[in-house]
Formats: structure tokens, sequence, C-alpha cells
């Protein structure tokens, strides 16, 4: 069967398409990780409630730390935290690391 | 049981850490000098439907085995990490592999390629062997220089950071690893930008004369979870003739809380890959949804679907290639990693690809674990 270019670049813009109506759609349902990040300096009557330790997650990421970072934000929040102070983040390879933080509550 | 094994077993991600309490690294006092040494191991089976004459699950690759127990890969790496804070510092990184996965790594050239007899499924390659300096210029600058995975794609050789055993027919059709000099600048936390000139695609030194850039730039957002990433290697293959390659990846991701969704497109052309004067393009849209339910449980799905438009990334001429992979991820402990899955796969092709020409689809079963040194 040939099919003319045509037929090929709307059929490529229509994939283009439903692939960024994706990717808008997903941003648009995101929801921000309350626990602010802080330094223990700045700590002022606050509540240590734990420690939290996340990965980066599955596949290669180069910018690893972020996704690191946004995990144990989330972890930090399930545990009622309203601050983070980050202890350390170590790399495991090339793409993906560990972030750990200490996970507080400042609002009482 | 003793506070210390307790505490060992909870926080090493290695096996040897975790049974006797102090990391490889820390027998020689390498730890002290910032040098890891680690490793894993993974191995696994497949059941294949068609119960393949010749044991073939091909054009899957990697898990490309049928009824047999296959050890896909053992890596061992000595490694020391840059330090990327307020000073200069200076690392690298060396991995040896073993395995059936290591037919799929190799470098062209004087480089790995068959180390063992060239028809031997389990073979050896050096997937990485590079040093690192990083300079605190700007927000951080880095450059690695030798041998080193590229930046392409969202799957990896290495099998620790994948959710699925298999792998996609994308992945198969990406550049794995790359030689020359790669630099790495955070422009700030969100946005990082990579930029080298390389030997290809998968070379060493078959054409010393042909070389390719290799760049992208990557945004990532902590507070949503969100990153996108662009990755392109384009460069002629052969300096003697017009070859030029060029590869793009886009990935797209986005964390939901426990959720995490990936979509990843690819496409690849390459000059005169067919004949003289026939170029060849092939492209993909591959998707990923995980949900991460604990620490230690994972589920996921993968969706794909894979254009070879004249044949070059598999010998079943112009074809489509669909693939649909359900699997769970199970970390009983933090140096231990089990992943069984299911997989069907189907086409549309000039020649069927599965059995061996006798089928335009299979159905495959397989499990595998990775273990960490």
């Amino acid at each position: 069967m040939k099919i003319s270019k045509t037929c090929i670049s709307t059929q490529n813009r229509k994939i283009k398409i439903i692939m960024l109506s994706i990717v808008l759609g997903l941003m648009a349902f995101s929801v921000k990780a309350q626990p602010q990040e802080t330094l223990s300096s700045q700590l002022k009557e606050c509540h240590y409630l734990d420690n939290v330790e996340a990965t980066s997650g599955y596949g290669k990421n180069f910018n690893w730390q972020s996704l690191a970072k946004y995990s144990a934000l989330v972890k930090a929040e399930a545990l009622g935290a309203s601050h983070v102070v980050w202890v350390r983040f170590e790399t495991v390879g090339a793409f993906n690391g560990i972030a750990i933080a200490k996970a507080y509550n400042c609002q009482s | 049981m003793s506070s210390t094994f307790v505490y060992a077993e909870n926080k090493s991600n290695g096996i040897i850490g975790a049974l006797i309490g102090k990391e490889a690294s820390n027998w020689i006092g390498l730890e002290n000098h910032g040098i890891t040494i680690g490793g894993w191991m993974t191995g696994g089976i497949n059941y294949n439907s068609a119960n393949t004459p010749e044991g073939s699950n091909g054009p899957v690759s990697m898990t490309d085995r049928n009824g047999s127990v296959n050890l896909y890969q053992t890596d061992l790496f000595i490694e020391k990490a840059v330090n990327k804070g307020s000073s200069w510092d200076i690392g690298g990184r060396f991995d040896y592999m073993f395995g059936t996965d290591t037919r799929y790594t190799q470098a062209s050239g004087n480089w790995d390629s068959y180390l063992l007899s060239k028809n031997s499924y389990y073979n050896m390659a050096i997937p990485q062997a590079y040093a690192e300096i990083f300079a605190p210029l700007a927000q951080g600058l880095s450059v690695k220089v030798g041998h080193f995975y590229t930046i392409m794609g969202y799957e990896s050789v290495a099998s620790t950071p994948n959710f699925f055993s298999s792998h996609t027919y994308s992945f198969k059709s990406s550049p794995f690893t790359t030689t020359g000099a790669l630099f790495n600048i955070a422009l700030n936390d969100e946005w990082g930008l990579n930029a080298g000139a390389v030997t290809g695609a998968d070379n060493f030194n078959r054409d010393i004369g042909a070389w390719s850039q290799m760049s992208g730039l990557t945004w990532t957002h902590s507070k949503t979870g969100t990153s996108a990433s662009l990755s392109v290697l384009s460069g002629d293959v052969y300096s003697t003739y017009p070859s030029q390659l060029m590869y793009y990846t886009a990935i797209f991701q986005q964390a939901l809380g426990k959720w995490h969704y990936i979509l990843q497109h690819d496409l690849g052309t390459q000059q005169n890959a067919v004949a003289q004067g026939q170029n060849a393009d092939w492209y993909s849209i591959v998707q990923y949804m995980l949900y991460q339910a604990t620490d230690e449980w994972g589920v996921g799905v993968r969706g794909e679907w894979f254009r070879d438009t004249n044949g070059v990334r598999y010998t079943y001429g112009k074809a489509n290639y669909y693939a649909m992979t359900g699997g769970l991820n199970w970390k009983p402990k933090r140096w231990l990693m089990i992943r069984p899955e299911v997989r069907y796969d189907w086409s549309q092709a000039k020649m069927a690809p599965f059995d061996g020409g006798q089928r335009t689809g299979q159905f495959l079963m397989g499990v595998d674990a990775v273990i960490q040194f």
C-alpha cells in the first residue's frame, strides 16, 4: 500500500498533538509537595518527626537530585512535615541517587 | 542478632555490607578516599508460549532466550564519584560486565568486542572506563573523558535502575555507549546542559575520523516532580562517505504521589543506511505508568509502538512493532530486587518476526532477580 507524504505528515502531527495533550494534561494534575526546604540554622519551634530517605526512582535521570527531592518531600508530607532539612544526596551510578532529609513540623 | 547487624541490614545497599556489616570498599580502606567498589548480578528465565524451537524470543533483546536460566549480567565496578561542591575534584569509574547482555553492549573497534568466543551467548564488556573532573564554575561544571554510557533514553543497560526485566524495541535501537568527552553544566537547580564530542554510537575506534556531537537539555522541578529532557546524538558513522546518523530522545516524566508516568519519543535517521542513496529512519513512542505502593512493592505497565520504516533496525523489512508489558517490582531487601512480568508483542511486518518467521505475535512470561553486592 502506497502512503502519501501528506498522509504521513498528518499522522505525525496527530501523534505530536496527542503527546502534547498528555504532557499538558498531566502537568495540570500535578500536585505540589507542601513541605518547605530550609536550613537547620533557620528552624524555630520545630518538632523533629523523622528522617526521610527517597530514591530518584527508575530509569536514567541526569538531574536525578530533583526527582529524589520530590519523592522525599512527598514522604515528609505524609509524616505531617511542614519543613525539611536536606542531610545529603548519595549518587547511585551515573543517573540515579538517594535524597536524605530530616522532617520537621514547625506549625505548632 | 546484634544491633550492628540490624543497622547494616537496614542501611546497606549491598548483600556484602548487609551480611558482614562492612562494605567491600571498607575492607582495604578505600572508602576513606571516596572510592566505592560494588556491583550486581542479574539472572532470570523466560517462557515463550510459542515454545520456539531455537529457543529465541527475538526480536526481543537481552531477555532473548526461551526456557533457560540465564545470567544476564554481572557487573563489577570501582568508582570515585566527584564531589560537586565548592572546590575542584577528580574522579572516574570503571565497569566490567559478564553475561548474556554483553552481546548487545559491546563497542565496535579495539575495545571489548568478543573478548570471549564470537558465538557464545556469554561474553564480556567494559561499558564504562572514564575519568571525570569537576570545576566549581557557574553552578558546577564537570567533564567525563573516556568510554561511558550515553545520555540517551530512559531504560538503562545496567539492570539496577530498570523497573522491568525486558527491554523495549526503542532501547535496543538506541546508542548504549560512546567514547570521547562530555561536559555537563548545571545552569541552576532546575536546568542542566550536556554537550560533548564522541566517536558515535556504540563505537570505540572503528573509524576514528568519524565524530559526532552528543548534547542534551534537562529540566526538572522538585516541587511538582516534573521532568523533561531532550538528547541528541548526530554525526557521521563512517568518514569515507556520507553516513550521518541523527538520533534524538525526548522524555517527559510526571510524578503524581505514588504514581509515576513516563513518555518517551525517539527518532533516528541514517544516510545511505539501506543502500547508496537510500536513507533510513525509525521512531517510537513508549509510555510507562508505575505505581510504587510501598518501598518494597511496585506495579507497572509499559506500552510501546516502534516503527522501523526501512527495516534497518530489525531484519523483517518495513514494520510496526507493538508491545505491552505488565510487571511487579519487589524489593524484600535493599540489595535484592525481583521482577516478574508478562509481555505480549505483536507486529505488522513484511516478514513475520516471531518464532523463526512463523508468527506475527508472541506471549512471554519472565522473572529475574537483581542482587547488589
